[in-house]
């Protein structure tokens, strides 16, 4: 009996391994197509566990009220740097670290812009108006 | 470590009459209100709101606090120590999370 | 342009200067200003620099998450009420404050806390005679990241 169970949570951790692999990438791609298909720019954030310039950002930056307006015509994709996806994506864009902001055209493939750092909120605000202004979005 | 457990420091030993320095640690997240870009959602806060400093069970001191202190919030407090008892922490946050934290001291 | 309306200009200017900070408007005060007023219930107009309150802070904050902060005070504990800090430019300038008793001994507090950008940092002592003292640093927050 013990045997029989053993082996059922062997193939099962299995299948979801493999699962995990085939699919993993979903995530992101999901929000890529999406941001294809609502004709909007992607906004990937790049972050890490117990990186307290994360944590700056975050508290101060993105939850600033007219930073989060602008975000809101992204795409917004949050990602670890170190998951499969993260680093995948992060040495596509050659992001140094964490916090990194890219601002991302998706049908084109081009980065737009790149922010490193907990940078006040201003060095932001300057970088998505840029992409703004370049890709006329009108409510940004 | 779980949220809103302690370490507290103290000296072993003091002189009767000596103040000494509580040191603590706190772990909790201590985030603000936060916006979530990826969500669109307004995330509440969660923080430490107020630690009280009590010895052999009398009130010393009382803080307030908000998100404006770090994570894993470090806070030190004086204490003048006239005999040998219980130092103790007592402090909650903004979802109803409630603790407390003892150390002994000795006082010669 | 012609020598006189230069001179003239530049003395319109001077003045408009020298006399620009007199002339504050009654309705605009900061963000800082309202959170003291709200929370103490006094005008930050009258709480006073004094050197018998210290604050200690670094002059360039490492990471803008941490920022340890000392604040001590030759004032004797038993003459004191409630010691609080601000930080001018964080969304909600109010960080904390602290309510000593004699047991405590001294006045003394030790902590680290958060600061968006470069800001003063304000220790204020409410004393039990209704005065207030305070003590003010800058503090310089710089652009870090984590490799």
């Amino acid at each position: 009996m013990r045997v029989y169970y053993f082996l059922m949570i062997n193939i099962i951790i299995k299948l979801l391994v493999v699962g995990l692999l085939l699919y993993g990438d979903a995530f992101a791609n999901e929000k890529i197509n999406r941001a294809i298909s609502e004709n909007k720019l992607v906004v990937f954030y790049f972050k890490s566990q117990f990186c307290p310039y994360c944590a700056q950002v975050e508290d101060f930056v993105f939850s600033d009220e007219e930073v989060f307006k602008k975000l809101s015509n992204f795409v917004f994709v949050e990602l670890d740097i170190r998951s499969d996806e993260g680093s995948k994506l992060a040495r596509k864009f050659g992001v140094p670290g964490t916090p990194t902001v890219v601002i991302y055209d998706p049908k084109t493939d081009k980065v737009v812009g790149l922010i490193f750092g907990s940078r006040p909120k201003e060095d932001y605000l300057k970088t998505i108006n840029k992409a703004c202004k370049l890709y006329n979005i009108k409510t940004c | 470590m779980a949220i809103g457990t302690a370490i507290v420091r103290v000296p072993k030993e003091a002189k009767k009459g000596e103040i000494i320095r509580v040191q603590m640690v706190i772990t909790h997240p201590m985030t603000p209100p936060r916006r979530d870009p990826q969500t669109g959602q307004e995330v509440p806060p969660h923080n430490l709101t107020k630690l009280v400093l009590l010895y052999n069970d009398r009130v010393v001191s009382e803080m307030n606090m908000g998100a404006g202190v770090s994570a894993n919030p470090f806070i030190a407090l004086p204490l003048k120590v006239e005999e040998s008892g219980v130092i103790k922490i007592a402090y909650e946050d903004n979802k109803g999370g409630k603790w407390e934290k003892s150390a002994e001291i000795k006082v010669v | 342009m012609n020598r006189r309306k230069f001179l003239l200009l530049s003395a319109v200017a001077v003045a408009g200067l020298t006399l620009a900070p007199a002339i504050k408007p009654a309705f605009a005060s900061s963000k800082l200003e309202e959170e003291i007023k709200k929370r103490i219930g006094v005008d930050l107009s009258v709480i006073k620099e004094s050197a018998d309150i210290k604050l200690t802070a670094p002059t360039i904050a490492e990471s803008g998450a941490n920022v340890p902060i000392t604040v001590e005070s030759t004032i004797p504990v038993d003459k004191v009420e409630r010691l609080w800090i601000f930080v001018d430019k964080n969304p909600i300038p109010w960080i904390a404050d602290v309510k000593f008793t004699p047991e405590n001994g001294k006045v003394y507090l030790s902590t680290r806390i958060k600061m968006g950008e470069t800001s003063n940092v304000r220790a204020i002592l409410q004393l039990k005679d209704g005065t207030f003292v305070m003590a003010t640093k800058e503090v310089k927050v710089t652009a870090g990241g984590c490799g």
